[in-house]
């Protein structure tokens, strides 16, 4: 017989009842055990943790980052500009490039800090302002779109329990939050919070430790690529199928509170002396054939309504400029760089 | 309250403590009905008066139909005792659902015409105690059992605790001659019942949780993902509709075992079966019976001619699948399965398509049956997980229209490793011995086998399993899935 067919058929022999007490005392010990297992692991882990949180460039980095930067007492940011939006901005809005650009024209005093946080919106945003405004940064350039001021659903509790500690909201912007979300600005998150990204960190740490620093700068190249060949048929395949509230977004008249964040967000800062210049960020003709006239009017108006200025880049490129269905590829980012450049320029004149 | 959470297991463990403290009887299932009371109080608060309606109601009828002399007022106190649960499912369910194609009909003739919904708060559990009250009414319309005496002990059957949210759906005939004999907990059901309850929770908060994440990604907007991720996501939801379902059936089990009460099991490896109808025999075992006993049967079964037969399998999974929830995709997967039963009963139950040939048999052969059955399957998964008709269409037409980019090296490993796995898996079903023991370890009692060790021994499986679900369990965890319906 095998050893696995051994134990197998071990359940043929019976072991005796066992008393009460005894498998009591078993339960209580074991939970004392593996709780202490538990909480050990998590204190050994926290520096692993926070390493993962702070430098890993995931979505809790981008979170840390805006944060770290917003906490910086020593800096000074007048002569900053801070990029505020979605993955749409990072990618389409490169502030090496940009700066260089603005070198070129004499402007090498301004820094540019990416800002973006993936999957963010306005509401999100609105979580900032405050820590912003302390900040003082000469301007910030503020990606949207459509979708920014619909509910996508997309919420993330991160925006709010990570840096619980950090937040600092205005009372006047308390309603533009729903029950859960003033309810996780309220509460206290738990104290093991951070052991969901223990399976990730360790996966990061052993990554780092394993990756050859050579690959690891290898991205860090400066030549200009060509644009990305995209399948436009599966472009539009996917444009049309894609959910509606994400990627047909209908824009009203009337406001939501999701529309309140973003004239929250532009009208407090530009209280606060920040300038702030809005950008309705470039979208694939495949997206952009999806809003209808009466959404992109409904969205221009709310753009005037925040007293900003702003510049609408929609329909501005076609296929060649993007590498996937939303984002800029770098080629892309190549051609909106001195455009943008121009812009920060003209409004600083 | 969650399984999942402190506060049950703070709760368990007082009710275990008066359970054993009180020893009379009475008094023990007194304390249990007031536990249960309180269980759903905290998780559906006023809805608790709507559980208590249908237990009075159903029990109210059940009396009468037990007391009637003749089948005239038996007939009617049965139509009685339907309706009232009935109703309530009805309203409390699906009534929105019904004003919503109602304005769709509506619309259709005269657009802005609409009738406002009522946005009904789903009751917890409202599905399931439904259910055991029927199966109590008709199981003495058809004299299965007699009128339980003793109104509170069949209160505790339909709000016993364990099985109150999410089933398994318990008959009476099951549950209510348990009460006969007082509750004692001995060591053996301890332990038992704790191995069980570990096991459930670590499905549920280890496997399902975090393979939830991943799922719910993808379906939010499948049209911006691949085919390849389209189906990953559907099979995760397979294994997560399982691992949370069935970790709960575990859970309950479990909790009901600490009592000495036998509740009975929900699935026996569903992921095996080598035909669908073998599939629901193993696939929520106790929603399957009760859907055949108290639907298929009393629509004539097959008992009234091939196209009767069809219809009424046809009939009983489009209910079944309603049952579920009160949208289409449900209706569709409970209409899907019911084909899926249909063709089979036709070629392999009438026209004994494959039956006598010898290869067919064959362990190579199972193997394949089994792939096929379960491809079948988890497509209906992806119905029935599709957030509306629309994402189910994209879903269809990505597994319809392949859209796989090879030239990703994940796709590449991801399409060759999955079928160089199945291809080694058909390959191995060639050899008996390898057959053989991979059935055995697949059906072999693991449960039995850790609750069958010595306590010394025991605890190992304890502190492996509850450390594993205190570090991997995501810091927030989602309701049963089973909860919704």
């Amino acid at each position: 017989m095998s050893r696995t067919d051994d134990i197998l058929d071990k359940t043929k022999r019976k072991e005796p009842e066992a008393k009460k007490w005894k498998v009591i005392v078993g339960i209580t010990l074991s939970l004392i055990l593996c709780t202490s297992i538990y909480f050990g692991i998590l204190y050994f882990s926290e520096p692993i943790i926070d390493d993962y949180l702070e430098n890993s460039g995931g979505y809790p980095s981008l979170i840390y980052r805006a944060y770290n930067v917003y906490e910086n007492e020593s800096a000074d940011y007048s002569n900053s500009i801070f990029l505020f939006g979605s993955s749409l901005v990072n990618a389409g809005i490169r502030p090496d490039k940009i700066s260089s650009e603005l070198s070129q024209h004499g402007y090498d005093n301004l820094t540019i800090y990416n800002l973006h946080i993936s999957m963010d919106t306005p509401l999100l945003r609105s979580l900032e302002i405050q820590k912003t405004i302390e900040s003082s940064p000469k301007m910030v350039i503020y990606g949207v779109t459509y979708r920014d001021v619909v509910d996508t659903t997309m919420h993330s509790d991160e925006r709010f329990t990570l840096v619980h500690d950090k937040l600092e909201i205005s009372e006047d912007a308390l309603f533009l939050y729903n029950q859960k979300e003033l309810e996780l600005i309220n509460t206290e998150p738990p104290a093991d919070y951070s052991k969901k990204y223990l399976l990730s960190a360790l996966e990061w740490a052993v990554k780092k430790q394993f990756t050859p620093k050579t690959l690891a700068n290898a991205s860090s190249n400066t030549t200009s690529p060509p644009p990305v060949e995209l399948d436009i048929d599966e472009l539009e395949f996917n444009a049309d199928g894609a959910r509606s509230i994400v990627w047909h977004p209908e824009i009203s008249n009337e406001r939501t509170r999701y529309m309140e964040a973003l004239l929250y967000n532009v009208r407090t800062l530009e209280d606060a002396g920040i300038d702030v210049v809005l950008i309705n960020m470039p979208l694939t003709p495949a997206l952009s054939n999806k809003i209808s006239n009466e959404t992109r009017q409904n969205f221009f108006d709310l753009l005037n309504d925040t007293g900003a200025n702003w510049y609408d880049f929609e329909r501005a490129y076609g296929y060649e400029f993007f590498s996937d269905l939303v984002h800029a590829s770098s080629y892309g980012s190549d051609l909106f760089a001195p455009v943008v450049a121009d812009i920060i320029i003209q409004e600083m004149i | 309250m969650m399984f999942t959470t402190i506060e049950f297991f703070i709760f368990l463990v007082i009710v275990i403590l008066l359970i054993e403290l009180i020893r009379k009887r009475l008094w023990q299932q007194i304390i249990l009905l007031i536990a249960s009371y309180y269980f759903y109080w905290c998780s559906g608060s006023i809805h608790i008066l709507l559980l208590i309606f249908v237990t009075l109601a159903s029990y109210l009828c059940g009396w009468k139909i037990w007391k009637s002399e003749t089948l005239k007022r038996k007939r009617i106190w049965l139509a009685v005792g339907t309706i009232i649960p009935l109703a309530v499912l009805a309203y409390f369910k699906y009534i929105d659902f019904g004003i919503t194609q109602i304005n769709n009909v509506l619309g259709f003739f005269s657009p802005g015409a609409s009738i406002p919904l009522l946005e009904v708060l789903l009751p917890v559990g409202v599905s399931f105690f439904t259910f055991q009250a029927l199966s109590y009414v008709f199981d003495i319309y058809l004299g299965k059992i007699e009128h339980e005496e003793k109104f509170y002990r069949y209160a505790l059957f339909i709000a016993f605790f364990p099985a109150l949210v999410a089933g398994p759906i318990v008959r009476a005939s099951e549950f209510l001659p348990q009460l006969k004999s007082k509750i004692c907990i001995t060591g053996a059901n301890l332990q038992a019942g704790v191995t069980l309850i570990i096991w459930g929770l670590f499905k549920k908060m280890v496997i399902a949780d975090n393979i939830g994440g991943y799922v719910d990604i993808i379906y939010a907007n499948p049209a911006e993902y691949q085919s390849l991720y389209v189906i990953a996501a559907t099979i995760l939801f397979g294994i997560q509709i399982y691992c949370d379902f069935s970790g709960y059936a575990n859970i309950a089990i479990g909790v009901g075992r600490i009592f000495g009460f036998k509740i009975p099991e929900n699935f026996d490896m569903p992921y095996f079966t080598r035909n669908i109808q073998i599939f629901w025999r193993k696939w929520h075992m106790t929603l399957s019976r009760f859907i055949r006993d108290y639907v298929y049967i009393p629509l004539g079964g097959n008992r009234k001619g091939h196209l009767r037969t069809y219809v009424n399998l046809f009939a009983s999974m489009v209910i079944c699948g309603f049952w579920h929830g009160a949208a289409w995709t449900f209706i569709i997967w409970g209409a899907y399965h019911g084909i899926m039963l249909l063709l089979h009963r036709y070629f392999v139950g009438e026209r004994k398509w494959g039956v006598g040939i010898k290869f067919l048999d064959s362990n190579p052969a199972v193997f394949v049956k089994v792939l096929i059955t379960q491809a079948l399957v988890f497509f209906g998964w992806m119905i029935f997980r599709a957030n509306s008709m629309g994402d189910l269409m994209i879903c269809i037409q990505k597994i319809v229209f392949f859209d796989f980019d090879f030239s990703s090296p994940i796709t590449k490993l991801a399409v060759i490793g999955g079928i160089a796995l199945v291809l080694l898996c058909f390959v191995l079903s060639f050899n008996k011995k390898i057959v053989e023991l991979v059935k055995k370890i697949i059906s072999f009692d693991y449960m039995g086998f850790f609750s069958s060790q010595k306590v010394r021994y025991w605890v190992i499986y304890i502190v492996v399993f509850v450390a594993l679900i205190l570090l991997l369990a995501p810091p927030e965890t989602p309701e049963f899935i089973y909860f919704a319906f």
